[in-house]
């Protein structure tokens, strides 16, 4: 109990003698999932902002006296009046090894009713992809487990590839059986023992996904024993343009870790197309200028950037992997 | 309200025309008012509405306004006054408030700056690290 109160006292001793400054702003107006603020002078791009209720906020539209913010959560809780302050802080999410097994939403938190996900370390969502130097050439293989594929166009670790094809023609199918082929390669090498054997982990973001399909994917994982290697993150046709939008560079966030740590994984983006979709939802209640089929301009940059992620890095910087 | 580039443009103009010496001038806003009244241009209650916006967010960060638990003594007020005048310029003005609920402490805005010391704050704030 003792501890319990020290812990207070050294709290509100770091509490005593400051005064917090902040930048704070008046919600003007909100819906779809969108607040427009007033004020906020000095907020940062992509930074968060709190408002009332524990609701956080995503600043992506700086304009002259407004700022645009897609609100993350329960976005019934915020009204207009409301003051809203920064943070200083960029979204992040929980990345490491507590996350594998685990099906999370977009910001980490758990969906498969395992309790917590216990994880220490927090990657910011949005990060610059390694540059040259960091980088090594591809030259280790990744085992798709489909003999036409292994035999005839080979993927490898650090690589990104397309999966593109019509509709129910087997792209999930493909990336699932290399989840369960990966894992029965990382479970055959643990139990031999081979040494210098690199396991490599899977991260599975479904977008814009019905909630049956990734219970599906979760299931057919689960029954081949492929979940210890593997991390779903699911932001469903159900869950918010906002949650959508952000799944996949959780994602990556996660699977750096894996890459920094000197680790391999393998991220698969179930689909783009939604993603780009959601962006579009986010852009347009945004009232940026659209395009052609109403995407936004800057659509191409967005999957550009979050490709550019998958990367092989050297040796000198952890010889960690992402394969996309 | 809707507001497109022409109205945008037009009352960030009037808003640039109403400075003299980097200070608002009363006499310059009110005779743009009343310019703009008299020869109706397009859209001219969009724009005067727009501009009264742009004012009024520009008085905002001219005014300073001061909450406390408590009264403060007069000689307190004149040194938060002058500390806040040194820091945001010389025209800045003042407004106490007393707040009950804030326990203690106080709290300054100035335009969207907010500097908290009150007890409530804290004890929020320590409600959330908890």
């Amino acid at each position: 109990m003792s501890s319990i109160l020290e812990e207070i006292e050294t709290k509100i001793a770091g509490l005593k003698t400051s005064t917090t400054k902040s930048n704070v702003g008046v919600v003007r107006e909100t819906g779809d999932g969108v607040a427009r603020i007033e004020g906020l002078s000095d907020v940062m791009l992509n930074e968060m902002i709190e408002f009332p209720n524990g609701v956080f906020g995503l600043a992506l539209n700086l304009e002259e006296t407004e700022v645009g913010a897609i609100l993350l959560g329960d976005t019934t809780k915020v009204s207009e009046g409301y003051e809203a302050k920064t943070t200083g802080r960029l979204l992040s999410v929980p990345v490491g090894k507590a996350l594998l097994g685990r099906v999370v939403n977009t910001l980490g938190q758990p969906l498969d009713g395992k309790g917590p996900v216990k994880s220490e370390t927090f990657y910011p969502l949005e990060k610059i992809a390694p540059g040259v130097i960091k980088r090594k050439s591809v030259s280790q293989p990744v085992q798709t487990g489909i003999m036409a594929i292994d035999a005839m166009i080979p993927i490898g670790r650090g690589q990104r590839e397309l999966i593109i094809g019509d509709r129910s023609t087997g792209k999930t199918t493909i990336a699932i059986d290399t989840i369960i082929s990966q894992a029965r390669l990382n479970k055959a090498a643990a139990e031999d023992g081979t040494r210098d054997y690199r396991p490599l982990y899977c991260i599975y973001v479904a977008i814009g996904q019905k909630n049956s399909n990734v219970a599906r994917a979760l299931d057919v994982l689960e029954r081949e024993g492929a979940m210890p290697y593997t991390t779903i993150i699911s932001a469903p046709a159900s869950d918010t343009a906002t949650n959508q939008y952000l799944a996949p560079f959780a994602g990556a966030a996660m699977g750096e870790w894996f890459m920094d740590n000197g680790m391999d994984a393998l991220i698969i983006y179930d689909d783009l197309s939604k993603h780009a979709v959601a962006y579009r939802q986010v852009s347009l209640v945004l009232k940026r200028p659209s395009g052609r089929e109403a995407y936004p301009g800057d659509v191409f940059y967005l999957h550009s950037r979050l490709l550019e992620r998958a990367a092989r890095v050297s040796d000198e910087f952890g010889g960690g992997s992402l394969t996309a | 309200m809707k507001i497109n580039k022409e109205i945008r443009q037009a009352s960030r103009e009037m808003l640039r025309a109403s400075f003299t010496d980097r200070q608002l001038d009363r006499g310059k806003i009110s005779a743009l008012v009343e310019s703009v009244a008299a020869k109706k241009p397009r859209h001219y209650v969009d724009v005067l509405q727009q501009y009264k916006r742009l004012l009024r967010l520009e008085i905002e960060k001219r005014h300073a306004q001061i909450e406390s638990a408590m009264a403060l003594s007069p000689e307190v007020a004149a040194k938060i006054t002058d500390r806040l005048k040194k820091k945001y310029g010389n025209d800045l003005t003042t407004e106490f408030t007393i707040d009950q609920t804030l326990l203690g402490g106080m709290r300054v805005r100035v335009g969207s700056d907010v500097w908290d010391g009150t007890l409530r704050n804290r004890l929020e704030r320590l409600q959330q690290q908890l």
